[in-house]
């Protein structure tokens, strides 16, 4: 008991405060070094890689389906879009034609998860701001989504559902029976929410002009994502650089106008809208007919790849090196690590108190940072 | 002969004590969790009548063997202090006219001094292993919030005492014969019950501990008896919170005929708790000793000293000429 050693926050030079991975309140272990002056925060800098999988070494030397499980582990909220990037990038360089109703599965999928991502984001703002009973209604909804999805691929977290060429199954009738159900609630349920947060003036004030990311900055650390438009910049990787089906629907860009905590709330209640509208159009549209090609040289691949897409933290890149159908290269461009970094230049300026709330309002996925 | 009535008293009104947490407890969490969209606890005994009794027999047996060996003596010293002062306070509260324990004449201020000394019995409870982040802020928060809101929950309980011109709690029911005090001073009654509900600490506005992550962020090192003394004396501290409250402005026992007093302060109270509990759910948390002391002493303070300027004038000239 006396020789048991304690880390102590006071052994790192020019830092006051250290909060503890395991500090419950984040919901995820990361640490924080903290400087003040006269209870302002003048320096913060963020401690990570307690969650490191070793995705990218982990991969190296295996075939081009074989990887795809390990793939999802890289984003606990919404493991299909790395999938997605994955596979969305052997497709083009392979020139492996996709069916059209797998892509209309893969969209509405998408959209799905980026959905169950929100919703867990706002869990977790209301359980930082305190509000139990919007916590347990977030979570309500968010079990729902989830066991559509798990409906529509075996497995509510890691789906393991998007192949190189298509999808790994068919919805059935009951996934879209239950799914007609469920929309007709969520228009109305999350209408809900969005009183908990939005017309709640202790919300709002509490949010609003807490944590502003200048527009400098985020150019200068390349954020993207929701985190990005809130700052009034209309950049979207669904439109920009369009893949899937993108383009045959119609859906608009949230976008805020300071880039502050009520701003990154207000795009990403916008983004939860836009997605059930995608979602509608998408089953509305999707055509009948076969959902994989199948490709016999998939062993004889070789070459390098890049892909892109909008997850739902931001834009998640991968760079994909493949030899005789094996994968020798690996690299992942995560949103999170960014926007952590954002947080640590957002943050500054602002009272300890509020370092939970600001860090919740930027998303950050550490499955993502640390990979 | 004495002794023993005195005895058998102390029996009966512990006894009361102890059912009124068992369901304070059993209510909060059955009610919040109704509120909440959950069903809260289901499965031991009828709709988890037991759960409290599992959940404190298993503190209590886990506590270890040599108790007072093994544990550090301060946290205990803090833990005593804590449910001593809570009962103490407790005992003070006349439930009814004829059901008392002890009548004395300065029975409110006595009664509230003692529930924010057992909130400080908390401060003892830092050790070497409890020097974590999540415990300090936790530690600090709720002593912020025990000194900060003490501040207008005396000055606003001061309206009833002027009206009744007493501290005794019995003529302060007394005084409330024909119109309740929430009549005749409102901004008293929303001051006192919402610094209640900050010094209920198990929640309310400001947080240090959340019953969602079933864990008291400033007591996460203790176990075993220590863990169950700070936690009932909690419990203690929000019924007698609450029952003040139902004497001070809802009229304490008074009511229609057909029904026993006792139980009109029972139901009184158990509306207040209620109340409580949906304003917890609702209201997001204060954090910062910033916004604490900006509510408190700016807000608060003043809104009961106003208050209490109305009543003085009241009792002065109004009271005499409509004979109220």
């Amino acid at each position: 008991m006396e020789n048991r050693k304690i880390k102590d926050y006071e052994e790192i030079e020019g830092y006051d405060i250290y909060i503890e991975p395991q500090f419950r309140p984040f919901g995820f272990p990361v640490g924080l070094y903290i400087a003040l002056k006269d209870g302002v925060i003048i320096n913060i800098k963020p401690e990570f890689g307690y969650l490191t999988t070793g995705v990218e070494k982990v991969v190296e030397g295996m075939e081009i389906d074989k990887a795809i499980p390990f793939i999802d582990r890289v984003d606990s909220s919404s493991a299909i879009s790395p999938e997605l990037t994955y596979c969305i990038g052997l497709e083009k360089t392979f020139k492996i034609d996709v069916p059209l109703r797998a892509k209309f599965i893969r969209t509405a999928l998408c959209e799905l998860s980026r959905i169950s991502s929100h919703l867990l984001w706002l869990t977790r703002l209301a359980n930082v701001l305190g509000i139990n009973n919007a916590l347990h209604y977030c979570l309500r909804e968010r079990e729902e989504v989830l066991h559509l999805i798990e409906l529509a691929t075996g497995s509510r977290l890691t789906p393991n559902f998007i192949r190189v060429g298509g999808v790994a199954s068919n919805l059935s009738p009951r996934f879209i029976e239950e799914f007609r159900k469920f929309f007709r609630s969520f228009r109305k349920n999350f209408n809900m929410l969005k009183t908990f947060f939005l017309e709640n003036e202790l919300v709002v004030n509490r949010l609003n002009n807490l944590g502003v990311l200048i527009e400098e900055d985020a150019k200068n650390l390349a954020i993207t994502g929701p985190n990005l438009r809130a700052l009034g910049i209309k950049k979207d990787v669904r439109i920009d650089d369009t893949y899937g089906i993108y383009d045959e629907i119609s859906f608009k860009i949230p976008v805020g106008e300071k880039g502050d905590s009520l701003d990154r709330c207000i795009v990403r209640m916008g983004e939860i809208e836009q997605s059930t509208s995608i979602i509608s159009q998408a089953f509305y549209k999707m055509p009948e007919g076969e959902i994989r090609t199948y490709t016999e040289d998939i062993n004889q691949f070789s070459g390098n790849t890049r892909s892109h897409i909008e997850c739902p933290h931001g834009e998640l890149a991968m760079e994909i090196s493949i030899d005789e159908g094996k994968i020798t290269k690996l690299r992942i461009k995560s949103p999170s690590y960014n926007n952590l970094l954002a947080f640590s230049r957002a943050v500054l300026g602002e009272s300890v108190e509020d370092v939970e709330v600001i860090l919740t309002s930027f998303d950050i996925c550490v499955c993502e940072v640390d990979k | 002969m004495i002794l023993k009535s005195l005895l058998l008293k102390t029996f009966y009104f512990l006894l009361f004590l102890l059912l009124g947490i068992y369901v304070t407890v059993y209510l909060h969490k059955k009610i919040l969790a109704h509120m909440q969209s959950r069903r809260g606890p289901l499965h031991t005994g009828f709709h988890g009548i037991l759960q409290t009794l599992s959940q404190t027999l298993k503190l209590l047996l886990k506590s270890p063997k040599n108790f007072l060996k093994s544990q550090n003596l301060v946290i205990t010293i803090g833990a005593i202090i804590s449910i001593t002062f809570a009962i103490a306070a407790f005992l003070l509260i006349p439930l009814t006219g004829e059901i008392f324990f002890i009548n004395v004449e300065i029975s409110l201020p006595l009664c509230i001094c003692f529930i924010v000394i057992s909130n400080t019995g908390t401060f003892l409870s830092i050790d070497r292993t409890g020097l974590n982040t999540n415990k300090i802020l936790g530690l600090l928060d709720r002593i912020s919030t025990t000194i900060v809101f003490s501040v207008p929950l005396f000055i606003s309980s001061l309206g009833p005492v002027t009206f009744a011109s007493s501290f005794n709690l019995f003529e302060i029911v007394k005084s409330q014969g024909r119109f309740y005090n929430i009549i005749y001073q409102p901004l008293s009654m929303i001051v006192f019950s919402v610094t209640c509900l900050l010094l209920w600490q198990r929640l309310s506005l400001d947080v240090p501990s959340k019953n969602t992550y079933l864990n008291i962020d400033y007591l996460s090192t203790q176990t075993g008896l220590n863990l169950l003394m700070f936690s009932i004396s909690e419990y203690i501290n929000i019924l007698s919170l609450s029952l003040l409250a139902t004497l001070l402005f809802f009229g304490g026992w008074n009511g229609p005929g057909f029904l026993h007093p006792i139980i009109w302060t029972i139901i009184k109270t158990f509306i207040l708790q209620v109340m409580f509990l949906f304003l917890y759910t609702v209201i997001p948390k204060i954090k910062g000793i910033k916004r604490k002391i900006n509510i408190s002493l700016a807000f608060l303070s003043s809104l009961s000293l106003l208050n209490l300027l109305i009543v003085i004038f009241v009792v002065l000239y109004l009271k005499p000429i409509f004979n109220l």
